[in-house]
């Protein structure tokens, strides 16, 4: 009889042993870097903006990195704070570098490249939660920065932004060219917001909710108060840069 | 009833059940929570009085859920394990009151790496073993105290080589102090404590969080032998000193096993 058990047993092991798994997703929310302005849709370079006192800039090469972005919950209603404030259980809030809510991977954005052509900067797998804004960093760009042009074309490695364009004066005269580039690191947090421009909160409350968002860099707006030929316009630029995004929830 | 002494030529063959819980970190940096049975089966055969030999086969049924509501289950085999006791003092040579032995062996990384469906390895809390040898040392002490009262104890250590994916788990001590009362040939009763004191585990050469620590569980059990050669065994161990490093818990241990004399 104990035989027969054991060799019962040995069978159960045998397959159970053969080994398997299976995964059900979570939520996630998949992240990607675009540069765009509303209602045209340039295919590269160069790129004639507004520029202060109704001058225009023209841009010729430009490149700016992007070194994190991390997303935050919606502030807790007065019911789930009277819940956590009731709850016996802490709940940390500290955030780590490269957490479920932040990816640290840099990636440099080409203006060369088409408007709305996005970069996937990865894939978020966050804490159920409905989120209502991001952080988006921009700072330095390092070597393993992802689409960090070769040094012979841009020295970008070490700067946050490398600009080269061009400013004509208003109602004409010769264009002064000018090259911004600059280490500063600046962050913009900024709603998420849907197509008409308001906000737009994205509820990752259920299993298997999958949806993306996007950085975009408005350079339509960037010069709208920074003078490229005026000491100090490559930091004023960055700080610029960070002010204008969006993160349209998709 | 429970203890296993050497003699020579005893050939046990062993099986058990297990339920248990575990969980670790926050939200913020991708804690999880993971429900595990397993299911061991072994055998030990006594060469002599003194020298006993062992081996557990286990396999574990996982499931781990994360704060992003993700579930990932695996079956899979666990790290096999192979002891040895040595019985190195005893009081009288036959009906010993008191043995003093010691325990030694090793686990081996049989716990294959498992993979999701992309072919990225799975996170670590699921796998089946961090794919580390083990090399367990320790002692253990019974006695026969007063009448159908026993006393078992012991302390070991288990000392992990570096594993998979740069995983290097901690070495762990961990110690057992158990009564028994036997009032009747087929019933015995046990109560003790079950305590482990963990290091820190090391992921590609930096600490991993929440690892590592102090636990300390009080250990009941009931054994019931319905029949000659046979013992059951119903465990439990409930944490009572909670000392783990970090967001880190673990919750009761339930356990069924069955012993066959053969």
């Amino acid at each position: 009889m104990a035989r027969t058990f054991g060799a019962r047993w040995g069978w159960v092991l045998l397959v159970a042993a053969s080994g398997c798994n299976s995964e059900d997703p979570g939520v996630s929310l998949d992240m990607g870097l675009a540069h765009q302005q509303p209602g045209t849709s340039l295919g590269g370079l160069p790129r004639a903006l507004a520029g202060p006192n109704d001058s225009v800039v023209t841009l010729t090469r430009a490149w700016v990195n992007v070194g994190a972005v991390e997303i935050f919950a919606c502030p807790p209603t007065a019911f789930r704070r009277t819940l956590r404030f009731l709850s016996p259980i802490g709940v940390a809030e500290a955030h780590t570098p490269g957490s479920p809510t932040k990816i640290g991977v840099p990636h440099v954005d080409d203006l060369a490249r088409p408007d709305g052509e996005m970069i996937d900067l990865g894939t978020l797998k966050p804490p159920a939660d409905t989120y209502c804004q991001a952080k988006v960093s921009l700072d330095a760009a390092d070597d393993d920065a992802v689409g960090l042009p070769a040094p012979s074309v841009v020295p970008m490695s070490g700067n946050t932004i490398w600009i080269e364009g061009s400013v004509t004066p208003a109602g004409g005269g010769p264009a002064l060219d000018f090259t911004l580039s600059s280490a500063v690191e600046f962050d913009g947090q900024v709603p998420f917001v849907g197509a008409s421009g308001s906000a737009s909160p994205i509820a990752l409350t259920s299993a298997e909710t999958a949806r993306s968002a996007r950085v975009v860099l408005r350079y339509d707006r960037w010069f709208a108060t920074v003078d490229p030929l005026a000491a100090g316009a490559a930091d004023a630029l960055v700080s610029a840069i960070a002010q204008t995004l969006e993160v349209h929830a998709e | 009833m429970g203890y296993e002494q050497p003699f020579g030529g005893r050939f046990r063959m062993f099986s058990e059940g297990q339920y248990r819980t575990e969980s670790s970190g926050t939200p913020q940096d991708g804690g999880s929570s993971v429900e595990e049975w397993s299911l061991s089966f072994g055998g030990s055969y006594s060469l002599s009085r003194a020298i006993a030999l062992s081996v557990t086969v286990p396999v574990l049924f996982r499931t781990m859920n994360q704060f992003d509501l993700s579930t990932t289950h695996a079956t899979n085999l666990g790290d096999v394990e192979a002891a040895a006791k040595f019985v190195i003092w005893r009081d009288r040579e036959f009906s010993s009151r008191h043995l003093v032995s010691l325990l030694g062996g090793i686990r081996f990384p049989t716990a294959p790496l498992q993979y999701d469906s992309q072919g990225q390895p799975l996170n670590t809390d699921i796998q089946a073993g961090p794919g580390s040898w083990w090399g367990i040392f320790g002692a253990s002490y019974y006695g026969r105290l007063v009448g159908a009262l026993s006393l078992y104890a012991s302390v070991m250590a288990y000392v992990p080589t570096e594993g998979r994916q740069g995983l290097k788990p901690g070495a762990s001590g961990r110690g057992t102090l158990w009564l028994q009362l036997q009032p009747w040939s087929w019933l015995s009763v046990r109560a003790g404590s079950d305590a482990r004191l963990e290091g820190v585990w090391h992921e590609n050469g930096a600490v991993s969080p929440d690892t590592g620590g102090f636990i300390a569980f009080f250990s009941p059990a009931i054994l019931i032998s319905p029949a000659t050669d046979w013992v059951v065994q119903l465990a439990a161990k409930i944490p009572v000193v909670n000392h783990l490093t970090g967001v880190h818990t673990e919750g009761t241990y339930a356990s069924i096993s069955l012993v066959v004399d053969l």
